[in-house]
């Protein structure tokens, strides 16, 4: 009896410690964090279990607007009361949907895809306007399906996926006129081409093929997997299935996001590089983050933040990604639908001091900012 | 301080649990009748339901903070106790309640306590005093804690015969939630039960 007591009494102890093993210190304390909650709603007509791809903002006529590709395009005007309406697709298209826009001078580009199949429908373009006029620009290879549409230096990048069979394919170009970027040995077919950016310091270019960094130095030349750089550079392959990264340019040094838990940051154009010094886990079981895009929200001074898929958003305090104390997983305040969250896309209104985040069936948020790295978030 | 909605029906179901079975017993009075008696060793189960009341919040220099953001929420719990004679109850009790944010979360508490408690005798009326001590695991979103929690309390209870009692317990929930890391995000939880509770005693 005395024996059987003394298991449950160590049954009891595991089961408590089980329970509270989870205590995360990014995060703050229960109680604070809910005497600290304010109302997550702020309707804005966008669907809470939308999937956002991509945000941009443009001008039309003096007036500002956001547009948002989350299977249908959403636009709305950047004030306070403003709300989402849908954007139509071009005429006779059938079950159009929109994963991916981006603006190249004062032209909004989209590519439309037909829902019920997932074959291309190409790319579009139309002047920047609340009510877009869409004109097809890129009609070869046939059926194209638009994956990636990165605007780079003036450069609009456009990664396609043929259903043709002859799989992804990425172009440059300026908007009218498209040619394919060159490989010294072409990346396989069948993987995507996740994000394009230039280096400011050095003007490089870098090009992330699934798990693989590809670089040159300028954009007509071949684009070969990168394996330079001192310090801690960036090895391929950095991610495994399903791939995730990112690459951002904030001006002042190149980063790089992967899915094995690493960011990588160069401030000399690749020749020097930092690293996470350690991986960043992943707390749902995996074995490490997936990050994905970046922002640099200038209102929290200095700091890089990066999206994960399904830990939320982590913030690099002056870009330091090799200072474990400078990297800290977001928002601290709890808020279950972003602090575990799957980002797709951050995109900063500097003129507003809002950051949005565009989540992975859990809509659109909008954090506005408070002070230090505090953003009241809000759902769309 | 201005009292919110949540408090001041805490306020009247005390009041309420309080005297009316003093009126009561007060009439029970004027009649000769068998007093419950407990000897060592016999035991006690009792289950207990209700509403769970968040008070609020104070921070450790005793400033409170006004608003928990929590609703209205719902309680269980399980008490077992053996009777040391005919006033003293020691035993456990396990307890967990859940109330839902302003965001729409839930929090989820489940407190585990060793409870001492003091029976007044007033047939067919029991009013046992009592204090819980132990352990409170706190689940909100993805964050988890273990506190510790202090549970003083007292019950009304209304013996039907010598094994079931029926009635209503009041029990004051202190959570004190320190956060070593950053001090001025430690916070106390303070919150109130009011459940009905059956008793059996065997």
């Amino acid at each position: 009896m005395t024996g059987k007591i003394r298991y449950i009494g160590f049954a009891f102890l595991a089961a408590l410690l089980a329970l509270t093993s989870c205590r995360d210190l990014a995060l703050q304390p229960v109680f604070y964090a809910l005497s600290q909650e304010v109302p997550l709603g702020d309707d804005k007509g966008f669907p809470d279990v939308a999937s956002v791809f991509k945000m941009v903002k443009f001008n039309d006529t003096g007036t500002d607007y956001y547009l948002a590709a989350a299977g249908r395009l959403y636009v709305r005007g950047v004030l306070a009361t403003d709300t989402w309406t849908v954007v139509a697709p071009p005429p006779g298209l059938a079950n159009a949907m929109c994963n991916t826009l981006e603006i190249l001078g004062t032209d909004i580009y989209a590519g439309f895809y037909d829902n019920t199949d997932g074959s291309g429908y190409g790319l579009w373009t139309s002047p920047a306007a609340s009510f877009p006029i869409w004109t097809e620009v890129m009609t070869e290879p046939n059926d194209v399906e638009i994956t990636l549409l990165k605007n780079v230096g003036g450069q609009l990048f456009v990664g396609t996926n043929a259903n043709d069979g002859t799989g992804n394919a990425l172009y440059y170009g300026n908007g009218a006129v498209f040619t394919l970027v060159d490989w010294a040995v072409d990346p396989p077919v069948e993987v995507g081409f996740l994000d394009v950016a230039q280096a400011t310091i050095g003007g490089s270019y870098w090009i992330l093929v699934g798990g693989s960094l590809y670089q040159n130095a300028a954009i007509g030349g071949a684009f070969t997997v990168y394996s330079a750089g001192a310090g801690s550079p960036p090895v391929s392959p950095l991610s495994g299935p399903p791939v995730s990264g990112g690459l951002f340019d904030d001006g002042v040094a190149l980063y790089v996001s992967a899915g094995n838990g690493h960011l990588y940051r160069t401030d000399d154009g690749g020749t020097n590089w930092t690293k996470t010094t350690t991986a960043i886990p992943n707390v749902d079981g995996e074995s490490t983050a997936r990050f994905t895009a970046f922002a640099a929200p200038g209102a929290d001074v200095g700091a890089i933040y990066v999206g994960t898929q399904s830990q939320g958003y982590y913030r690099i305090a002056d870009g330091n990604v090799d200072v474990p104390t400078d990297i800290t997983r977001q928002p601290a305040y709890n808020i279950t639908a972003l602090y575990s969250g799957s980002l797709n896309c951050l995109f900063y209104d500097a003129v507003n001091l809002r950051l949005f985040l565009g989540t992975n069936g859990s809509g659109l948020w909008r954090g506005d900012y408070a002070s230090g790295y505090v953003w009241t978030w809000k759902q769309e | 301080m201005i009292l919110n909605k949540p408090c001041r029906a805490a306020i009247l179901l005390v009041l309420l649990v309080v005297f009316c079975p003093a009126l009561v017993s007060a009439q029970a009075e004027e009649q000769p009748a068998p007093v419950t008696v407990y000897s060592l060793g016999q035991q006690s189960f009792a289950l207990s339901l209700g509403p769970f009341i968040p008070l609020f919040f104070m921070d450790f220099d005793g400033a409170i903070v006004d608003s928990t953001n929590l609703s209205l929420g719902g309680l269980g719990s399980l008490q077992w106790g053996i009777h040391l004679d005919n006033h003293w109850l020691v035993g456990a009790e396990v307890g967990g309640i859940f109330a839902k944010s302003t965001q729409e979360n839930f929090m989820y508490m489940l407190s585990f306590t060793a409870k001492a408690s003091f029976i007044l005798h007033a047939f067919p009326f029991e009013f046992p005093i009592f204090l819980g001590v132990g352990m409170d695991v706190i689940k909100y979103g993805a964050q988890s804690h273990l506190d510790f929690i202090l549970k003083p309390g007292f019950a009304s209870l209304w013996k039907y015969n010598v094994n079931w009692g029926f009635g209503l317990n009041v029990v004051y929930w202190w959570v004190p939630q320190p956060w070593p890391e950053e001090p001025s995000m430690g916070l106390m939880g303070n919150f109130l039960e009011v459940s009905v509770t059956a008793q059996y005693s065997f």
